[in-house]
């Protein structure tokens, strides 16, 4: 993720720095650069070749800035551009006497490097730097050559100037790829938080909302237990602590991340039981969708209260593309109150349905899900 | 074949309290059943008096930890009635040991109930289908089985979450009747398919002349 988002605050940042050089590399070409030329076209030497250098630049100008205002970065291609950049210079340089290379009319000098500049300023400090180096070399190298090496202090002066201009820029560049990473980075830090907070927060309202469930059961039971008012060798009054001590277990089971979390509440419900010595046989039976957890809870909750009461229950997790079943066939003596007694009935926020049905001493019960089209 | 209604059984099976508790088991059914002789490796079945038992229960999982596929299989191609009794009851291990020409499968946890009754069926020919065996064949998904169709998948999954053919029967508005016919119909289905096998040729001409499946069916 710290990539991307790196890249994009930099890309922001970037842009406007090189619309700034776009600007002025065209006023440099054409405010100072054209008259320069217009003005006196036969003080060159090779007119021609002026002519070509300036319109080598227009050219680089035009494909630059239209990647610049289409907000693109240009590939490998830059390198081509960079070339005929370097091209012109040489047209340029070449295309004026000697004795007139550090005249006011060789035109080339000072723009080049804002060209340089231009196409390179993306790429972070390193490319830029060499070339306006390498360029510079090249200028203090042919004023050797053609034997006017007495006017290198003329082109230093110059060259101070002009690198005094574009230096500052090419240092912007790099400080606002510096900000960017910063920047990236403090929002992602922001965005973890915020996440963590939220996550948090979730958690909190849903394990207080199942706990609310429970309160109303589990305190009231507790308090019968502490005041003594609860018949212990009564076996309803056994299965109502059971239930209640298993949809705990169950409640624990579901903050638990798991493949398959209805087989693991299930195991959770059934262990209970097989503590309390009812013999609990726990199959499942083909492939089946994951319902959501209210319906896991609808799901289990008939389970739950049959083995509370049986002495051997037969638990078994049938599933098929459409949904899914917890069948328990338990030995389960008469129907506890508020239990379904007919054919069957449906819990309608969950979408489960309960069928039950009792052959002689059997009672095999069924929870079945269906997955919503 | 078994004579006067008593099938004789030799035990394949290196725990002596499952030999004992099957023993125990034997002697209360009816039919009668007798076990003939016991032992910890096949050659009890490969000896007198186990050799002329009508039935085999054997263990896969005898002390190896491999399944001993290759000792089943020289049984059934001996034109022994083998019924599988072991641990696992996992899919993949019933349908091989099915492909290989099982009489019938049961898990350990299903003994009580389903073993002298396929004990019974296996020394008469006839099918019986436990319900770990039902459950492996109704969600059995290789590319070359036996076509089941929705109601007989119904039957299969509701038999083994049950184990009662009248509770299946009510719950799907069936008979009994036609309910042991969907479930034993599969199984001659998937004896006609694989590999052949004596008992397998034996279960399914049983089901012939016993009407339960056509000769054009197969």
């Amino acid at each position: 993720m710290g990539e991307p988002d790196s890249a994009l605050v930099l890309d922001r940042l970037l842009h406007g720095l090189r619309l700034a050089i776009l600007a002025i590399t065209v006023t440099t070409l054409c405010g100072f650069a054209l008259p320069l030329l217009a003005a006196d076209p036969g003080f060159y030497r090779d007119p021609a070749r002026q002519v070509v250098a300036f319109a080598l630049l227009c050219a680089v100008a035009l494909v630059a800035g239209g990647q610049v205002l289409r907000r693109r970065f240009a590939g490998r291609s830059r390198w081509v551009l960079v070339a005929v950049v370097f091209a012109a210079s040489a047209s340029a340089t070449t295309g004026i006497s000697a004795d007139r290379l550090m005249s006011e009319a060789e035109w080339s000098y000072g723009v080049i490097g804002w060209f340089l500049l231009l196409l390179l300023v993306d790429r972070g400090a390193v490319a830029p730097a060499v070339c306006l180096g390498l360029h510079t070399a090249i200028a203090f190298g042919q004023l050797a050559l053609v034997g006017r090496a007495h006017e290198s202090a003329d082109l230093v002066v110059v060259t101070a100037v002009v690198l005094g201009c574009e230096l500052p820029v090419l240092a912007a560049g790099v400080a606002l790829r510096g900000l960017a990473t910063t920047s990236a980075a403090a929002s992602r830090r922001a965005e973890r938080v915020r996440t963590a907070d939220a996550i948090a927060e979730h958690l909190h309202a849903d394990r207080q909302a199942r706990y609310a469930d429970l309160a109303g059961t589990t305190v009231s039971l507790l308090t019968d237990l502490t005041t003594g008012a609860a018949d212990l060798a009564d076996d309803r009054v056994r299965a109502a602590y059971a239930v209640a001590a298993a949809r705990h277990r169950r409640l624990f089971a579901e903050h638990d991340d798991v493949v398959d979390p209805l087989l693991h509440e299930l195991r959770a419900c059934v262990d209970l039981a097989e503590r309390k010595g009812v013999a609990v046989y726990l199959g499942t039976c083909g492939d089946r969708p994951t319902p959501p957890p209210e319906v896991r809870r609808a799901l289990t909750e008939p389970a739950l209260r049959i083995m509370a009461r049986a002495a051997r229950a037969r638990v078994t997790v049938l599933g098929s593309p459409g949904g899914v079943a917890v069948s328990v066939l338990a030995d389960a003596p008469a129907a506890e109150e508020g239990e379904v007694t007919g054919a069957a009935a449906e819990d309608r926020a969950a979408g489960v349905t309960v069928t039950r049905r009792v052959d002689g001493s059997d009672v095999w019960v069924e929870a079945t899900w269906r997955v919503r089209d | 074949m078994a004579s006067a209604g008593l099938t004789t059984v030799v035990v394949v099976d290196d725990h002596p309290a499952i030999v004992a508790g099957l023993v125990a088991w034997c002697a209360d059914a009816d039919p009668p059943v007798r076990v003939v002789d016991s032992g910890a490796t096949p050659a009890a079945a490969w000896t007198d008096p186990g050799l002329s038992a009508d039935v085999v229960v054997f263990d896969l999982h005898l002390a190896g930890q491999v399944p001993a596929w290759t000792d089943l299989r020289r049984l059934v191609e001996a034109g022994r009635r083998v019924i599988v009794y072991t641990m696992r009851e996992d899919r993949d291990t019933i349908l091989v040991c099915l492909e290989l020409g099982a009489f019938a499968y049961l898990a350990k946890t299903e003994g009580p109930d389903h073993l002298v009754p396929a004990i019974q069926a296996a020394g008469r020919d006839r099918p019986c289908t436990p319900p770990a065996m039902a459950r492996a064949i109704s969600t059995d998904t290789r590319p070359g089985r036996p076509r089941l169709t929705p109601r007989e998948t119904d039957v299969l999954v509701n038999w083994f979450a049950c184990e009662s053919k009248e509770m299946v029967a009510r719950k799907l508005g069936l008979s009994v009747r036609t309910v042991n016919s969907y479930i034993d119909r599969v199984r001659i289905r998937y004896a006609e398919a694989g590999r052949p096998a004596p008992t397998k040729a034996a279960l399914v001409a049983r089901a012939i002349q016993d009407g339960l499946v056509r000769l054009d069916e197969l």
